[in-house]
């Protein structure tokens, strides 16, 4: 699959909180302007690929856009999982010639509609007694009853587990996640796209955050969004005929282990959130070491997520990631500029898709907080999901 | 408004045993594995030969947090409240709240000790304390 398939186009709508607009009407104007890049039109379509999460199905987008052949269409199921499962979809359906040019979307109104930060969705408020059903953590029958209800809870048992097993004192893991929380705002105030463009993220202001789940605080904490991503890849033949630019795919994955119904409490080792080797697999395939990649996008439902992976993904060593952020940083000037758009946290949470769009403009040379000489980039959500993109 | 845990036909066993304030998981008879939740053959030898065995009572303290923002109205007026996740003796980990426990004295690695809690009238929930003769 190395090199087989590439990414020609991206789109988006504005990120707001409010779109005002239906998630339909947002995945509509994200595919078009991902076509519009791609220099392509609709009946140059015949695959398809969404997030299971979406409200938007394969047959409003074929109506709308008036697409005559789609021969190819899937679903990836859950959220960051799916970040880089829809990209290994399409770059495999092209690279085995069932499809030839795939679109990928995720729109939402994850803030004015269904909130995934409430857990209402899940446990349903009708009467004194409401039930919590079905044995997924958070808010199934093991959890919902003790208060266990959303992913940002069971994150926060994550972070407090590795802050003991690292040894980090409360002082420290409250430095390294701020300074997690303080460059990815710093991203965003350069980033015209981003939610959190306007406001200004000290270290001081991280700390005054109201504490959510102890130890995670307000800023340790996605956005809600309202918006829409696409993306358009096609085989790499195609993509140089379209474009000077065109972003390889090297290599992407999704997993699943043991523990991985989201979001696991269960694991025997509550830091390992991915199948064993397919790290290594992933780096393999793609053919490059990690000294080789210029920057990373990793899926940040809170910043703890960006500390976890630097150690998941192989550039620092386990119960190291905190004191590799305290040294080294994550912006542009350290060696692994991470989530360069403002991230989940600071940019808008389109479960992953807008960090694979920052990641296509970062290799096209057009990313706002530019990359200097980006040349191949790490995706990667807890080792369940990832990709190395080049250009 | 309560949250109260819904049976299922694979987890019936589990809440009849915690009416009977007993905390029951699966065991395989064929290579001693037990887990939770429960499944239908073992997860590490994939026998059918599984029973359901009461716990001692004992576990640990494998991460905790304290809940301050309520993710559901039923919470509303219970946070800030603490949510932990205790390694039973027998291996499993199961989800709980430490009762009779101040947020400060919480550690990750404290012992405790297997207790109920009735939340309404005749509905019980499982949950941990701490051992009390080490305080």
């Amino acid at each position: 699959m190395r090199g087989k398939a590439a990414i020609v186009g991206i789109g988006q709508t504005e990120f707001s909180k409010s779109s005002g607009r239906s998630e339909w009407e947002l995945a509509l104007e994200a595919i078009q302007a991902a076509l519009a890049d791609a220099g392509l039109e609709p009946a140059d379509v015949d695959g398809l690929v969404r997030y299971s999460y979406d409200n938007v199905t394969p047959a409003m987008v074929v109506r709308s856009l008036n697409i005559p052949d789609v021969r190819w269409f899937s679903d990836v199921p859950f959220g960051g999982t799916a970040q880089c499962g829809v990209i290994a979809q399409a770059a495999a359906a092209i690279a085995s010639g069932i499809a030839r040019t795939v679109v990928i979307w995720r729109a939402l109104n994850e803030r004015s509609g269904v909130r995934y930060g409430r857990a209402e969705r899940h446990i349903a408020v009708n009467g004194d007694l409401v039930f919590a059903s079905g044995d997924k953590t958070p808010s199934g029958q093991f959890s919902g009853p003790y208060g266990l209800h959303v992913p940002g809870q069971s994150m926060a048992l994550w972070a407090q587990r590795y802050a003991y097993e690292a040894q980090l004192s409360r002082e420290q893991f409250t430095s390294v996640l701020g300074a997690v929380a303080v460059q990815q705002r710093k991203f965003a105030n350069t980033n015209p796209l981003a939610m959190m463009r306007d406001k200004p993220l000290s270290m001081d202001d991280y700390i005054q955050g109201r504490m959510i789940s102890d130890p995670l605080r307000i800023f340790d904490y996605c956005l809600e969004t309202d918006g829409a991503a696409a993306i358009v890849i096609t085989g790499a033949k195609t993509a140089r005929a379209l474009r000077a630019d065109p972003v390889y795919i090297l290599a992407a994955q999704q997993s699943l282990f043991t523990h991985s119904e989201p979001i696991t409490v269960y694991a025997e080792d509550l830091m390992v959130h991915s199948g064993s080797g397919n790290i290594d697999k992933l780096f393999s395939d793609a053919g490059v070491n990690r000294s080789q990649i210029s920057f990373a996008q990793f899926y940040d439902a809170t910043s703890f997520m960006v500390l976890s992976d630097l150690e998941t993904y192989g550039f620092a060593k386990r119960s190291q990631g905190g004191s590799y952020i305290l040294n080294n940083g994550t912006g542009n000037e350290s060696p692994l500029p991470v989530n360069t758009h403002g991230g989940h946290l600071s940019e808008g949470y389109i479960h992953g898709l807008n960090h694979i769009t920052e990641a296509v403009r970062q290799l096209r040379g057009t990313a706002s907080n530019t990359v200097i000489n980006a040349e191949i980039g790490l995706l990667g959500c807890n080792g369940a999901s990832s990709a190395i993109l080049s250009r | 408004m309560l949250i109260v845990p819904k049976a299922d036909s694979l987890t019936q066993v589990y809440w009849d045993g915690v009416q009977l304030r007993e905390l029951r998981i699966q065991k395989c008879l064929a290579c001693d594995h037990a887990w939770h939740p429960p499944l239908y053959i073992c997860p590490k030898c994939r026998s059918k030969n599984i029973k359901w065995i009461a716990i001692s009572g004992r576990g640990t303290v494998y991460s905790f947090t304290i809940v301050h923002h309520a993710a559901h109205e039923a919470v509303v007026d219970s946070v800030p409240y603490l949510v932990a996740l205790v390694s039973l003796a027998e291996g499993p980990r199961i989800v709980s709240n430490i009762l009779n426990c101040q947020f400060n004295d919480v550690k990750i690695g404290m012992q405790v000790n297997l207790t109920f809690q009735e939340i309404s009238k005749g509905v019980l929930l499982p949950q941990f304390e701490p051992i009390a003769d080490l305080f």
